[in-house]
């Protein structure tokens, strides 16, 4: 988060002639700093409403009751602070990564976090893949036979995919592929034991992450679908589309080449903001699938009440949808340079 | 009442809304029927284990791993989440409706700061942060309706501060003005009632997702602990899913009907209530 400040510094220095992107850049971060900040005030209030506090938490635990103890406990962690000192205390920790101890991992937050990264990032980076390539074949498909039957029928597919609940499909999909054809793993991440290393193993890993993958995909396919569906359709009476058609071009030039890139912003701009509820799905998905990445660590968490990990997990999620929206913007500022960000 | 009739005149063309409106009624008449029909509590061992589905008419849709009913459950399951649901979306209806009406009616300084406070809460990841409050607030009913319409208010904040503002500027609200009309009458009596039809529709779209979101709790045993609900007896059958598929398959299936059909219903509402926009 400090690098992001000092980035914040420089562009303001430049300001009068920073080219569109950075004035962009600075615009965003306007915006993202104090979400940020909210999350953190949300966070640590949260805490609050813990019913006892912490050091209750941390005594249950460990199985000690000893009043001196506690007390103690409670001075090491500043609880008998007022509570703006509290807060302050807070801020410092984290500026300084320190997240606290994860009772139920016996391990600093940060690094149970970081171990659990990389699953849940491939996961759902290859979810949003596929579910933009889907959706915006079926989109287009469907805005090219507008009104037939081809149209309905994506529109009732994507209708019946949003209104599924995401562990069912997951469930429904382990049935059909696992269980009954064993095409593919129940789950889990790689086969354990089986030392396999390079190509092997990535595609070992590619054959666990099928099922995960198109689960966490197949929702937001229905709501690419929809989406590109319709903007496409709004610029079927555009002028630049009625010109390229005047050209002669075929139907498919005039779809693929001309119009998609135009119905692509709004689209790129909704995986910017639907990254937080993709990952919020990754929690269902990745406990179906026994997937060893952050959305498994945020459900174990909240069971056994692990509240240093839970909100960890929550403002590092936060921060990632604010830099992910933050990227989204630059490349649509990038597609479009007349794209006004206001 | 002419109105009522013409929006059913225009509600009935939809043959999606009407299955949409079906559904939605047989789902309700199930929670409302469930003691009458089902007497017995639905969590009682009722007959053997594993009965399949359509084989026995004493248990029609067959029973779960513990012998209990999965009729009964449904029945006794559509309450809790067709409750979540209904709750849940209007007290998230609620917060947006206030938060928008203030930023669209006031502007300024005012309305650029709730905005900004209702991007913020866009970007928090939503059944995240309603996780982390249903663990805090320990798991009842209660909590987690309020942690659903906690997380799910910004949509509808942001369609009533847009209609708002496109209302602020019009001569019958101007005319409320200098009569001298308190504010808090113009925005609940004058603007509020043209600005229903599309929060109606937008509450509706909410409903859906708020029982998405509180079959995804109880299926990972976040919910309410004492009660049955769709979500639920998915998460039980999970464990036993792969002999018995539809111990989780028909809860499953239900919440998927039920929420196609309150999505149905509320692109029936937009349709009617917005003629204009039909083509879309």
């Amino acid at each position: 988060m400090t690098d992001v400040t000092s980035t914040s510094g420089a562009v303001r220095k430049h300001r009068k002639t920073a080219p569109r992107a950075l004035q962009v850049i600075a615009n965003r971060l306007a915006q993202a700093i104090p979400t940020i900040a909210c999350v953190l005030v949300v966070n640590f209030f949260l805490v609050r409403l813990i019913p006892g506090d912490p050091v209750d938490a941390f005594v249950a635990k460990a199985q000690a009751a000893d009043a001196l103890f506690k007390e103690n406990l409670r001075h090491e962690m500043g609880l008998d602070q007022p509570i703006w000192v509290q807060f302050g205390i807070y801020l410092w920790k984290i500026v300084h990564l320190d997240f606290g101890w994860s009772f139920q991992n016996s391990a600093p937050v940060l690094e149970v976090i970081l171990s659990r990264l990389w699953p849940t990032v491939l996961l759902v980076v290859v979810s949003i893949a596929l579910s933009l390539v889907g959706g915006v074949v079926l989109g287009v498909t469907a805005a090219r036979y507008f009104l037939t039957w081809k149209d309905r029928a994506i529109a009732i597919m994507s209708m019946i995919l949003y209104a599924m609940p995401a562990f069912w499909i997951g469930l429904s999909l382990i049935v059909v592929f696992s269980v009954k054809l064993r095409l593919v793993p129940v789950g889990g991440f790689d086969t354990i034991g089986s030392g396999k290393t390079g190509l092997a193993y990535a595609l070992d890993v590619a054959r666990h992450m099928v099922l995960p993958a198109a689960t966490l995909g197949l929702f937001y396919l229905a709501v690419y679908t929809r989406l590109v569906r319709a903007s496409m359709l709004e610029l079927l009476d555009s002028d630049f589309v009625r010109t390229a058609r005047a050209k002669g071009l075929s139907e498919s030039t005039v779809l693929w080449r001309h119009m998609l890139p135009h119905a692509l912003l709004p689209v790129l701009t909704m995986v910017g903001v639907q990254l937080g509820s993709l990952l919020s799905g990754a929690i269902v998905i990745e406990t179906v699938f026994s997937w060893p990445g952050l959305g498994r660590l945020t459900f174990q968490a909240a069971l056994q009440r692990d509240y240093n990990t839970l909100l960890a997990i929550l403002l590092m999620s936060t921060v990632v949808v604010v830099t992910a929206n933050l990227i989204v913007d630059l490349v649509s500022a990038w597609i479009d340079r007349r794209m006004d960000v206001n | 009442m002419a109105s009522l009739r013409e929006f059913w005149r225009r509600y009935r063309q939809n043959p999606g809304a009407v299955l949409g409106l079906i559904i939605v009624l047989g789902a309700m008449a199930m929670a409302l029927l469930a003691p009458w029909v089902f007497p017995d509590d639905p969590r009682r061992i009722a007959g053997a284990p594993y009965i399949a589905p359509f084989v026995t008419w004493q248990f029609p849709l067959g029973t779960d791993q513990l012998g209990r009913d999965l009729l009964a459950q449904l029945f006794y399951g559509a309450r809790v989440s067709l409750l979540v649901g209904i709750v849940a979306a209007l007290g998230a209806a609620l917060i947006g409706c206030t938060i928008g009406a203030l930023a669209g009616f006031y502007g300024g300084r005012l309305g650029a700061l709730l905005m900004r406070g209702t991007e913020m809460f866009q970007t928090i990841p939503d059944i995240m942060l309603a996780l982390v409050l249903v663990t805090i607030l320990q798991a009842s009913l209660t909590s987690v309706i309020i942690s659903i319409a906690i997380v799910s208010w910004t949509t509808v904040a942001r369609v009533t501060r847009a209609e708002f503002l496109k209302l602020r500027s019009q001569d019958f609200v101007l005319a409320c003005i200098v009569m001298g009309m308190p504010s808090w009458r113009i925005i609940v009596s004058q603007i509020f009632p043209n600005v229903l039809p599309p929060i109606m529709v937008m509450t509706s779209i909410i409903a859906a997702g708020a029982i998405l979101a509180e079959s995804s709790l109880s299926f990972l045993g976040l919910g309410d602990p004492n009660s049955v609900s769709w979500g639920m007896m998915t998460g039980v059958g999970r464990s036993v899913f792969r002999n018995a598929w539809y111990v989780s398959g028909i809860p499953g299936l239900a919440i998927l009907i039920a929420v196609l059909g309150i999505n149905l219903v509320s692109d029936g509402l937009n349709d009617a209530l917005n003629p204009k926009r039909r083509e879309r």
